[in-house]
Order: structure tokens, then C-alpha cells, then sequence
């Protein structure tokens, strides 16, 4: 379960928060500016809220009170960035087994599942240049999913694509939710998203 | 006479270029990366050498090196030897100047990393060791090679600064710009006019060279 109860200060607003997340899609919509990629960046310990309280299964990885603010690497949290923040300079394979090698896990037949259930097996050695918006798309989420983070943050995963992908990556997403056991944050701008991929919907 | 001021440039330039590559690097990364409190005074200090006139530079050296000078004298305790007039000397000269270069270069390249990848190796579990040499190095490489040509042109057509802490001795200290000077005063012609034609067509080259590389770089 992924505990959340931060006050952030903002440009134009403040973003003041209080919620859970338990082994499901929670859909945070707001408008642009509302604080939805700050909150996701609070959570994963990019940024410091000003004060508050993240746990993660219990374990407090910030506490304005017991000054505790694990840093991003030590926290175990996936995360899709809106512009899917591939590296341009490793294939997709590197791209994947970058986060496993940072935290020391080498399970290939894992990334090998992940892959073909994603249906991206067939692009391991091309480089994110070389592949669609809906294939970067799915290469983010296998790398966000391969180092096993017990929350995954999806930062307006799907407003990149076009109509007819977001279609299919909707469907495929629906799908997904229920093979992996973990709290997903989906942030979206879109209300349609939000209902159809949501469990909860959470306005900001 | 023509080859050995050829040799002692291409030494002082190469000795210096390496270390203006891995300190320019590193000073690039940390101030583009890390800001500190402090962080517009030092580079300003490292950025001085390119506008200041090379005879300032070489006197500041001079002053910072000599026998009586702050490192100067840690220098001869610990070693018994001073820097100045020794090729050592021509490295140190050409580094200051050079290193602007490599510097800007660098943190231009550093700076067009799009924040977002750094972030993301942060949330896959990278430290800060590893964004640098996995994510930084490779992403600025561009800017860190044509940032390393400039250094050695630069180090290898090193005057004024490497005239005053330096001198002008020959087959030691006497690089291509200073036997240039050197053989114009004494009315030399001929030497003047073979070690000009070598640094024209040499630095002409590189920057052609470096031109076409840059316009084909864009891989990613």
C-alpha cells in the first residue's frame, strides 16, 4: 500500500494531498499546472514536498517530521515519464536491463516475459529513435516493470500517442492491471482516460 | 630547427589537452549538475583566462609558479624543482588557456541533456557515479570531443602565456608560435614561413574537419 499525505508550494497553487493506494489504479486527473507530475515526483523522491508524510508497505521513505527523505534509487518505484525518458544511446534491451543492473537483479526470463507479454521481444535491438511512440510507449513500461517496484507512477503515458494506438494500448492496459500486483498511479488530464482506466479517480 | 619546435608543441599540447579533457569535464558536470553556493565566482575564474590579454595570464603564472609563489614554493619544497621556464610550464599555460574552451563546450553539452533522462536513471535506481559515466558522458560526447580539438588547437597555437612562464629555449621550452616570433624578429623568413604554413593548414583542418563531423553527428 502506498500511503500519501503531502503539502507542496507551487508557482500559481499549492498542492495539498491526502490519500491511498492498495493493489490498485488510482487515476489522478487535473487540469495542466494542477500539480499532478510534482505529486508524482514527490512520491518517487525527485523532488521534496515541504512537508508530509510517503510510506511505501509501511516503510516511510519521507517524513517531514522524522526528517526522512529516501533518495529516488533507493525507493522502489516505477515510473513512466510522459515523454517516456528512453535513453537515446542504449537499444531497447540496454534500455530495460539499465534499471536491473543499477539494483543488482539479473532476472532475464522475467524481462523475456515481460517483453512478449508487451509484444515489444521483437525490437530488443533497435534504438528509441528507431521505433513508434506506441512502441517507446510500451519499452517504458517493460523498463519501468523490470526492476519489480512495488508502485508504479504512469505520468500521462498515453497523451503522446494518436487515436487509433491509444485505443489499443487502452485495451492492453486493461488487461495488464490485473497480471501485476501492485499500486498504479495513473496521471491523466483526460477524463475519459481516467473512467475508463481508473479503479478510483482522484481530481487535483 | 623546424622539427623540434613541432615535437615540444605537439607534447605541451597533448600533455595539456588531457588534463583540460578530464578536469573540464568534470568542472562542467559539477557546476551544470550540482550548482553550489559559490558556483558563478569559480567559474568566472575559470572562464577569465579567455578574455583576459595571454600577458596577464602569464604573469598571474608567473606569480602563482615562480619560485616564491603560493604553489611555486610548495612546489620546489616537495620537489626540489621549479615549474617555470621547463616545457611543465608551456602544459601549465596552455591548460588555463584552453581549459574556457573545453569548459564551455562541455557544460553547452551537459546543459542539452534532457532532465528527464536523468531523472528517470534516478527512479531505476542509478547514483550519481553512474549518471555520469552511463547517461552524461555518452549523451555529451559530441560536445566533449569537439570541446577536446578546440583544447589542443588551442594549446598548440599557446603565445604570450607560454612566452613569459616558459621562455624561448630552444629544443626545451620553444614552441611553434614562439619560434614563429622568434624567427620573424631574427629575420628568418624561410623557418617562419614553414612553421606558419604547418599551423594554418593543421588548425585549418581541424576546424574543417570538426565542421563536417558536427554537422553529421546527429545519430540520436
Amino acid at each position: 500500500m502506498l500511503r500519501v499525505k503531502l503539502f507542496k508550494e507551487m508557482y500559481n497553487s499549492n498542492l495539498d494531498i491526502d490519500f491511498a493506494v492498495d493493489k490498485e489504479v488510482l487515476a489522478i486527473q487535473g487540469a495542466s499546472g494542477a500539480g499532478k507530475s510534482t505529486l508524482l515526483e514527490c512520491i518517487s523522491g525527485l523532488q521534496i514536498p515541504d512537508r508530509g508524510q510517503i510510506s511505501i508497505r509501511g516503510d516511510i521513505v519521507y517524513s517531514s517530521d522524522a526528517a526522512i527523505n529516501t533518495k529516488a534509487r533507493h525507493r522502489k518505484i516505477g515510473y513512466v515519464f510522459q515523454n517516456y525518458a528512453l535513453f537515446p544511446h542504449m537499444s531497447v534491451k540496454e534500455n530495460i536491463c539499465f534499471g536491473m543492473k543499477c539494483r543488482g537483479i539479473g532476472d532475464s526470463e522475467y524481462v523475456d516475459y515481460l517483453m512478449k507479454t508487451l509484444k515489444i521481444n521483437h525490437l530488443e535491438k533497435r534504438y528509441p529513435g528507431q521505433i513508434s511512440g506506441g512502441e517507446k510507449q510500451r519499452v517504458a513500461l517493460v523498463r519501468a516493470l523490470a526492476t519489480k517496484p512495488e508502485v508504479l507512477l504512469l505520468d500521462e503515458p498515453f497523451s503522446a500517442l494518436d487515436q487509433d494506438t491509444k485505443n489499443i494500448v487502452y485495451e492492453e492496459f486493461l488487461k495488464l492491471k490485473n497480471t501485476f500486483d501492485m499500486s498504479i498511479i495513473l496521471v491523466t488530464h483526460n477524463q475519459y482516460e481516467a473512467e475508463a482506466l481508473g479503479d478510483r479517480i482522484l481530481k487535483i | 630547427m623546424i622539427v623540434t619546435p613541432i615535437l615540444i608543441s605537439l607534447k605541451v599540447a597533448f600533455v595539456s589537452t588531457l588534463f583540460t579533457m578530464s578536469i573540464g569535464v568534470l568542472l562542467a558536470w559539477i557546476f551544470t549538475k550540482h550548482p553550489f553556493k559559490g558556483k558563478d565566482f569559480f567559474e568566472g575564474l575559470i572562464i577569465l583566462p579567455m578574455v583576459l590579454p595571454p600577458s596577464v595570464t602569464g604573469y598571474a603564472l608567473l606569480m602563482l609558479f615562480g619560485k616564491h609563489g603560493l604553489l611555486g614554493e610548495l612546489i620546489y619544497k616537495m620537489f626540489g624543482t621549479s615549474l617555470i621556464f621547463t616545457w611543465k610550464a608551456a602544459c601549465v599555460a596552455s591548460f588555463v588557456v584552453s581549459l574556457p574552451l573545453m569548459y564551455q563546450s562541455c557544460k553547452a553539452a551537459f546543459i542539452n541533456i534532457d532532465s528527464s533522462l536523468e531523472k528517470a536513471a534516478r527512479t531505476l535506481g542509478a547514483d550519481e557515479k553512474r549518471i555520469f559515466w552511463k547517461i552524461g558522458i555518452p549523451m555529451a560526447a559530441p560536445g566533449i570531443i569537439s570541446g577536446t580539438i578546440l583544447s589542443f588547437t588551442r594549446a598548440l597555437g599557446e603565445f604570450g602565456a607560454t612566452l613569459m612562464v616558459a621562455g624561448n629555449i630552444p629544443g626545451k621550452t620553444q614552441t611553434i608560435p614562439i619560434a614563429i616570433y622568434f624567427a620573424v624578429d631574427s629575420g628568418d623568413r624561410r623557418t617562419a614561413n614553414i612553421l606558419v604554413g604547418i599551423v594554418v593548414i593543421f588548425s585549418f583542418l581541424v576546424i574543417y574537419g570538426l565542421n563536417i563531423w558536427n554537422r553529421k553527428k546527429n545519430r540520436y
